[in-house]
C-alpha cells in the first residue's frame, strides 16, 4: 500500500496574512481571521476526537482562546495551521483525559456521547455503510492512531506538518499510517459483510 | 473510484463534512478574550513615583478633550407595554465609547432582530443609545454593542460574521448573551 504526503510548496506559510497581522500585533483581527479561516476544519477534527458535540463545541472554542493569548509567541518555525492543530491537539487531549477521569466516577450520559448522525438517506447505501463503519472502526482505533488519519485525510495535512502537530518523526508516522488503513480497511469489511 | 485504498482515504476526508461549529461561537470567543480592566494595584504595577502621578494628574485636568469613556453595554429583560404573561420586552442601553456606537441584537447568530440606530425604537442621545422591543421571541440573544472612531461596517445578519468585521475595522465592543423562556 503506498502512502504519499501532499505536495505543497515548502517555506510559503498559507496563512502569511494572518502573520503579518500578528507581527504587526494586530492580535484580535488576526484571531477573527483564523477563526473564520480554520474554525470550521478545527471543529471537525474536535468532533471526531471527541464524538461529543457538547463537549467539541466547548474544545473548540477554548482552542481559539488559547491561540489568541498565545499569537504573540508564534514565531512561524512551523505553518500558522500546523501551530494551530498541535493547540487543538493538546486541548483535544485534556478534555479526553478530563472525561476519563469523570466517566470513572459516574455512568456515561447517553445523550452526551451519542454517535453523530449518519449520512442522510438518500445518499447511496455503500457510501453510507462505508461512513458507519469507518467512524465505528476508527474508534475502535487507539488515540494516536486515530489522530494521525484523521488528520492527515481530514485535515489534509502533511506528514512533515504531522510530526510538528504530534511530536513523532513523519518516517514514524508514515510507517504507522501504511500498518492502519489496511487493519482499518478488514475491520470496516468485517462490519458490512462486503468490499471497501 | 475502484482502488479501495484511495476510497478509505476518501471516506475519511468526508468525515464530518457537514459540520457546522453552533452559530455565535467566534462572537463568544471574542467575548472571552476582552481584556479585563483591573486596577494597577489589582495587578501589582503599582511602582508608579509620585512625580509620574502628579504628572498624570495635570495632564487630565488639563487635557483639552474629553477622554472616552469605556464602552458600558446594558441588556435586560422588562415588562413590555403590553400584560402579557413574564417579561415581554428587551431593554438594551449603550454608553461610553468612541464618538460612534451601535446596538446590534441577533437571535441564535444569525438572525439580525434589530441595530441602533436604524430602528424605529432606537433613540439616539449625545449620551446613549438605548433600544426597547416589544414582544421579543422565545430564543437565545446576542446582544452587541460597538464603538469606533470611524464609520462602522453595516449590519449583515450574522453575530460572528458582524463582529469579525468590526474588530477588523479597528471598533471596539462589549457582548451580551440572553437567553429569553
Amino acid at each position: 500500500m503506498e502512502v504519499s504526503d501532499t505536495e505543497k510548496p515548502r517555506g510559503v506559510d498559507p496563512d502569511q496574512d494572518i502573520v503579518g497581522l500578528i507581527r504587526c500585533g494586530e492580535y484580535a483581527a488576526a484571531l477573527t481571521t483564523l477563526m473564520r479561516r480554520h474554525g470550521v476544519a478545527v471543529y471537525r477534527y474536535c468532533r471526531e476526537e471527541l464524538h461529543d458535540r457538547t463537549l467539541a463545541d466547548d474544545v473548540h472554542q477554548q482552542i481559539f482562546i488559547q491561540a489568541y493569548r498565545d499569537l504573540d509567541r508564534f514565531a512561524a518555525r512551523s505553518t500558522l495551521l500546523t501551530w494551530l492543530f498541535a493547540i487543538a491537539r493538546h486541548r483535544v487531549l485534556d478534555a479526553v483525559k478530563a472525561r476519563r477521569r469523570a466517566q470513572a466516577h459516574i455512568e456515561e450520559d447517553d445523550t452526551a456521547d451519542t454517535p453523530d448522525p449518519g449520512p442522510p438517506p438518500d445518499e447511496r447505501l455503500d457510501a453510507a455503510r462505508l461512513q458507519h463503519a469507518l467512524i465505528r472502526c476508527l474508534r475502535e482505533l487507539g488515540e494516536h492512531v486515530r489522530s494521525v488519519l484523521v488528520l492527515r485525510y481530514q485535515q489534509g495535512l502533511t506528514f512533515e506538518e504531522l510530526g510538528v502537530v504530534l511530536r513523532e518523526k513523519p518516517g514514524t508516522l508514515q510507517a504507522r499510517v501504511v500498518r492502519t488503513l489496511p487493519m482499518l480497511r478488514a475491520c470496516i469489511e468485517a462490519c458490512t459483510g462486503g468490499e471497501v | 473510484m475502484s482502488d479501495p485504498s484511495a476510497r478509505l482515504e476518501q471516506a475519511i476526508a468526508q468525515l464530518g463534512v457537514d459540520l457546522q461549529p453552533s452559530p455565535g461561537w467566534e462572537a463568544r470567543v471574542l467575548a472571552a478574550i476582552q481584556p479585563r480592566h483591573e486596577s494597577w494595584f489589582v495587578r501589582g504595577r503599582s511602582a508608579i513615583s509620585i512625580a509620574a502621578l502628579a504628572l498624570i494628574v495635570v495632564l487630565l485636568l488639563t487635557w483639552p478633550r474629553r477622554p472616552t469613556e469605556p464602552l458600558v453595554l446594558s441588556a435586560e429583560l422588562v415588562p413590555g407595554a403590553q400584560v402579557m404573561r413574564g417579561p415581554s420586552a428587551l431593554r438594551v442601553i449603550a454608553r461610553g465609547g468612541d464618538g460612534r456606537r451601535s446596538i446590534r441584537i441577533y437571535r441564535y447568530g444569525y438572525e439580525l432582530v434589530a441595530a441602533c440606530p436604524g430602528h424605529a425604537a432606537c433613540e439616539v442621545t449625545r449620551e446613549e443609545l438605548r433600544i426597547v422591543l416589544d414582544f421579543v421571541q422565545i430564543g437565545t440573544y446576542q446582544i452587541i454593542v460597538l464603538s469606533s472612531p470611524v464609520a462602522l461596517p453595516a449590519a449583515t445578519g450574522s453575530t460572528d460574521g458582524d463582529l469579525a468585521t468590526a474588530v477588523d475595522a479597528g471598533a471596539s465592543w462589549k457582548l451580551h448573551e440572553l437567553e429569553v423562556r
